[in-house]
C-alpha cells in the first residue's frame, strides 16, 4: 500500500471558513486526526461560490495551514458540498435473482442498489449520493444484509441525494484549477453526520442540524439508515444581516454583536436596557437595544428550526428519532440553542461530537469540524471498502472457486 | 368616406376605356416620384405633376405618360411657392375647380408629395377634392431628412396631419429610412433615383393588384377595407424573389423591408392585404409560407389575400404588402420622437388648428402680432407637453439592496423570501 492512500484530507468550503482537515488510516480501518487548517471564507453566499477567484485563494491558504499541521502533502481531497439546489428523495431498485441455488451475491446487491439510483430526476440533476437503507428479500422486509440469503426477489431502498450539476461543478472546477484531485463528492450533511453519530445512535434514530454560516443542512437516521436530508439556505449570516438590518448598523458589527450576544432563547431580563457602542477612539457611536437584538435573533433561529421540523415532520419521521437532535456546526455555539432545539422538536438535543474517531482532541470538540471531519470519515469508510474489493476481485481472479462473503 | 361611397366600390365600375387611377405628383419630389413611375407605363393609369414653379416643371413635361399642371398661374407666376405651404395651399384654393376636374370619374387618386416644401400646401387640398369626386383618396408622402432643419420638419408633421384629415389613408415613407437603403456615400442623385424608384415599384405593384384581375381577386372594395376611414396609416413594402424557396425567401426579405419598418409594423396592424404575382408555376406552399409566418405575425389585423397569375413571372414571384392601423401612432413615430415638441397626430383637430394641452396656458397679449402669438402659443404648448408626456421613458427596474445575499439566488420557501429577516415577515414591531 502506498504511504498516499493513508492519508485522507477532507474540504469543506463553508460560507464563514474554508476548512481541511487530514486523517491518516492506522490500524484496523481507524483514523486519526492529524490536521486541521482553516481559512476565512469570502467568495460564498449560501453555501455556493460567487466569487471563485477568491475562494481559490481562500482554499489554496486552508489546505497549506493544513499540510503544515499534518506535515505531509495532500494529493487528493473529499470535497465536501451543499447549497439549496440539494435535494433527496427515496428509490427502490428490484432484481430477480435468476443463479441456480438462489444465494443472493455481492454483485446481486450492487445491482440492485444500481437499479434503484435509475430515477427520473429534473434535467441538469446529478446523484450525489445513493445510500441504502435496508433491503427486501421476497417478503422479508428489513433485511439489513441480503448477501448469502436465498431468495428469489431483491428489492432495495435507497435513499438518493442529488443536486445540481451547474452549481456542483463549480467547486469541483476550483478544486480541480488547483492541481487536486477529486477522491469523492460527498454533501456537507451527510459528512457531518458521520463524524457525529455512532451506530447505535443511528439505530435508536438521530437528527443531526448543522447550523452553517450560509445553510443548514440537515439529516435524519431512522433505524439505522439515511432517512432524510435536505438543506435550508438560511444560516448565520442570515441573523447577522437580520440584525444590520433591524438595528441599523453596518455588517461587520452586526457580526460582532452575533458572537458576543446571540442567545437562542429570549432572555428574561434584558427588557429596557441597552448596549452602548464605542468607537475606536472611545466616542460613543450608538446605543443599542438589547430586547431588539435579542429578539431579531430568537426569531430568526426559531424559525430554522420551525422550518426543519416542519419538513421532517413531513415524512412521519420525527416520532423515530429517539436518539434526540445533534447540533453542529458555527451555530451550535449559540447560547440556549439545546434548549430551543427540544422545544421545537420536543425532542432531547445536544451538541455534537465526533465518534469513532481520535486525534487532535481540540477540533473533534468543535462542533464547526464535525463536516470536515466526518469527509475525512467517509473517505476513511470508502478506501476501506475499497480495499476490500480490490482484495476479493483479487481472491476471485484467482481462486474462482473460492466462495465469499 | 360615407357608406354609401364605400358601396360603390363594391361594385368596380372598370370601364377598359378611361382610366380610373389618377396619379398626381405634387412639388419637385412628387413630380419626380410621379414621372419615375410614369416611365413604368401601366395602362389603366394616369399622371400628373402639379407644380407652382415652372422650371420644375419643364423638366418633367418632356415625358410620355405624364401630364404637368401649374399652381397659381396668377398668384405665383410660375416662381414657386418659396417653401411655405401656406402659398402652396392659397395656390392650390384659387385653383380648386381645375382640381377638382381632374378628379373627376377618378376611382383611385394617388397624391404623391414631399412633405415639408411649399408645393405640399396643395395636397390636402387635392385630396379634398378628390374625395369630394368620390374617389377612394391615398396620400404617398415622404417626409424630410432630419437635417433640414426644423421648420421644414415641423411643416412637413403639420402637413401630414392636415392630409391625414383629409385623405382616406396616408403611407408615410421617411426619407431617413430611404437613405438607409443606399450604401454610404453614394451620389446624391443616385440615392434619390434609387429611393424613387423603390417607392414607384411599390405603388406599381398597388395599381396591378387594382387593375390586373387576379386568381384570387382584389379590387377596390378590398383596398378601401383596408384603408379607408380617416387617418389610417399605412406602410407599402414589395419584395420579388427568384429561384428555389421562393415563399420563405420573400417572407425573409419582408421582414428586412425597410418601408415596412422591418417587420414591425405586421404587430401594430389592423389590416392588411398581400398581394401575390407569380407565374403559372406558383405553388399554394409558397404562398402559405408567406401567409403563415405573417398571420402570426399581424395577429389582431384582418388579413386580405389575392394572388396574380402571369406568364411573364415564371420563375419569380412578387408579394406586395399594404397594412394599415386605424389607430393614432407609430408609422412616424421615430420622427415624433426626435421632435417632441411636435404635435400629436389629432383625430378631430381641424386642418389649421393647433391642439392645445390643457392647463398652463397663458393667451398671448392681444396687441402682439399673429406671428408672435403663434410663437407664445406653440412654447407653451410644448412645456405643457412636457409636463405629461405619453412617451414617459420606462424606469429602470429597481433592485432592492440585498446586502449580504447580494450574488446569491433568494431563498424562497413556500412563496416566502426567507432571506428577509424573520421579525419583518411576521410582522413584529420594534420600538
Amino acid at each position: 500500500m502506498l504511504e498516499t492512500e493513508q492519508i485522507i484530507a477532507g474540504l469543506e468550503i463553508g460560507t464563514s471558513k474554508v476548512c481541511v482537515v487530514v486523517g491518516e488510516l492506522i490500524a484496523d480501518g481507524q483514523v486519526r486526526i492529524i490536521g486541521v487548517g482553516q481559512a476565512p471564507s469570502r467568495g460564498v453566499r449560501k453555501g455556493e461560490l460567487v466569487d471563485a477567484a477568491q475562494a481559490t485563494i481562500d482554499v489554496r491558504e486552508a489546505i497549506c495551514n493544513a499540510e503544515e499541521m499534518a506535515n505531509v502533502e495532500i494529493r487528493s481531497l473529499y470535497l465536501g458540498v451543499t447549497g439549496a439546489h440539494i435535494r433527496c428523495r427515496d428509490s427502490r431498485g428490484v432484481k430477480q435473482i435468476m443463479s441456480d441455488d438462489r444465494e443472493i451475491t455481492e454483485e446481486d446487491v450492487d445491482d440492485v442498489v444500481h437499479n434503484a439510483r435509475v430515477i427520473d430526476l429534473p434535467a441538469d440533476s446529478a446523484i450525489l449520493h445513493g445510500i441504502r437503507q435496508s433491503f427486501v428479500v421476497d417478503d422479508l422486509q428489513g433485511v439489513p444484509n441480503p448477501v448469502g440469503m436465498v431468495g428469489s426477489r431483491l428489492e432495495a431502498n435507497v435513499h438518493i441525494i442529488y443536486g445540481n450539476k451547474l452549481h456542483l461543478n463549480n467547486p469541483i472546477h476550483l478544486v480541480n484549477s488547483l492541481q487536486f484531485e477529486i477522491a469523492g463528492v460527498v454533501f456537507n450533511g451527510f459528512a457531518a453526520a458521520l463524524a457525529l453519530l455512532s451506530n447505535e445512535q443511528k439505530e435508536m434514530g438521530a437528527l443531526v442540524i448543522d447550523l452553517g454560516g450560509g445553510v443548514t443542512n440537515y439529516v435524519a437516521y431512522a433505524d439505522g439508515a439515511i432517512c432524510h436530508s435536505g438543506v435550508l439556505a438560511v444560516g448565520g449570516d442570515h441573523v447577522s444581516n437580520d440584525l444590520a438590518y433591524g438595528l441599523k448598523i453596518p455588517l461587520s458589527l452586526a457580526e460582532k454583536l452575533k458572537l458576543a450576544h446571540a442567545t437562542a432563547i429570549m432572555p428574561q431580563d434584558v427588557k429596557g436596557r441597552t448596549l452602548p457602542i464605542n468607537s475606536d477612539t472611545g466616542q460613543l457611536t450608538k446605543t443599542i437595544n438589547l430586547e431588539h437584538l435579542h429578539r431579531i435573533i430568537t426569531l430568526r433561529l426559531a424559525e430554522i428550526f420551525q422550518i426543519i421540523a416542519q419538513d421532517v415532520g413531513k415524512t412521519g419521521l420525527l416520532d423515530y428519532l429517539r436518539g434526540g437532535v445533534v447540533l453542529c456546526g458555527g451555530g451550535a455555539h449559540i447560547r440556549e440553542i439545546q434548549r430551543l432545539a427540544e422545544s421545537t422538536f420536543q425532542l432531547p438535543a445536544r451538541i455534537g461530537r465526533a465518534t469513532g474517531i481520535s486525534g487532535i482532541k481540540d477540533a473533534l470538540d468543535q462542533p464547526e469540524f464535525a463536516t470536515g471531519i466526518g469527509l475525512v470519515k467517509f473517505g476513511s469508510l470508502k478506501q476501506k471498502t475499497a480495499k476490500v474489493s480490490r482484495a476479493r476481485s483479487f481472491i476471485q481472479k484467482y481462486f474462482p472457486s473460492l466462495k465469499l462473503l | 368616406m360615407s357608406e354609401e361611397q364605400l358601396g360603390n366600390f363594391s361594385i368596380p365600375p372598370l370601364s377598359p376605356a378611361g382610366p380610373n387611377v389618377r396619379v398626381f405628383g405634387i412639388g419637385g419630389a412628387g413630380g419626380r416620384l410621379a414621372a419615375q413611375w410614369a416611365q413604368l407605363g401601366r395602362a389603366g393609369v394616369s399622371f400628373y405633376a402639379l407644380n407652382s414653379d415652372l422650371q420644375a416643371l419643364r423638366q418633367i413635361a418632356g415625358q410620355s405618360g405624364i401630364a404637368t399642371v401649374q399652381l397659381g398661374v396668377g398668384s405665383l407666376r410660375g416662381l414657386g411657392a418659396g417653401g411655405d405651404p401656406e402659398m402652396g395651399r392659397q395656390a392650390a384654393e384659387e385653383q380648386a375647380a381645375q382640381l377638382k376636374s381632374l378628379c373627376q370619374g377618378a376611382q383611385l387618386v394617388i397624391i404623391l408629395a414631399g412633405l415639408g416644401g411649399g408645393n405640399a400646401g396643395a395636397a390636402p387640398v387635392l385630396a379634398r377634392m378628390a374625395r369630394a369626386e368620390g374617389a377612394l383618396t391615398l396620400g404617398v408622402v415622404t417626409l424630410p431628412f432630419s437635417c433640414e432643419g426644423r421648420r421644414r420638419n415641423r411643416q412637413a408633421m403639420l402637413g401630414l396631419r392636415q392630409l391625414r384629415a383629409e385623405a382616406d389613408a396616408v403611407l408615410c415613407l421617411p426619407n431617413e429610412r430611404l437613405l438607409a437603403m443606399s450604401p454610404q456615400g453614394a451620389p446624391l442623385l443616385e440615392i434619390l433615383t434609387r429611393s424613387n424608384e423603390f417607392v414607384a415599384a411599390s405603388l406599381d405593384s398597388l395599381a396591378r393588384i387594382l387593375l390586373e384581375p387576379g386568381l384570387v381577386n382584389l379590387d377596390f372594395a378590398a383596398l378601401s377595407a383596408v384603408v379607408s376611414g380617416r387617418n389610417a396609416e399605412g406602410a407599402i413594402g414589395t419584395v420579388e424573389v427568384a429561384g428555389e424557396d421562393r415563399g420563405l425567401a420573400a417572407w425573409e426579405q419582408l421582414q428586412k423591408h425597410i418601408l415596412l419598418d422591418e417587420g414591425r409594423v405586421f404587430a401594430d396592424a389592423d389590416a392588411a392585404l398581400v398581394c401575390f404575382v407569380g407565374g403559372p408555376d406558383m405553388t399554394m406552399a409558397e404562398i402559405e409560407q408567406v401567409m403563415q409566418p405573417l398571420t402570426k405575425a399581424a395577429k389582431n389585423a384582418h388579413i386580405l389575400m389575392g394572388a396574380t397569375v402571369d406568364e411573364k413571372w415564371r420563375g419569380r414571384l412578387q408579394v406586395t404588402v399594404v397594412v394599415s392601423q386605424f389607430a393614432e401612432s407609430n408609422v412616424e413615430n421615430s420622427q415624433a420622437v426626435e421632435r417632441p415638441g411636435e404635435p400629436a397626430p389629432n383625430a378631430t383637430g381641424a386642418p389649421n388648428e393647433i391642439p392645445l394641452e390643457r392647463g398652463r396656458f397663458v393667451a398671448p397679449a392681444i396687441d402682439a402680432g399673429s406671428e408672435r402669438s403663434q410663437e407664445t402659443l406653440q412654447r407653451q404648448r410644448k412645456r405643457g407637453r412636457r409636463g405629461h408626456d405619453e412617451n414617459q421613458p420606462m424606469l429602470p427596474l429597481e433592485m432592492v439592496p440585498r446586502g449580504r445575499f447580494e450574488k446569491s439566488e433568494r431563498t424562497v420557501r413556500d412563496g416566502e423570501d426567507l432571506d428577509v429577516p424573520t421579525y419583518i415577515r411576521q410582522g413584529i414591531k420594534l420600538n
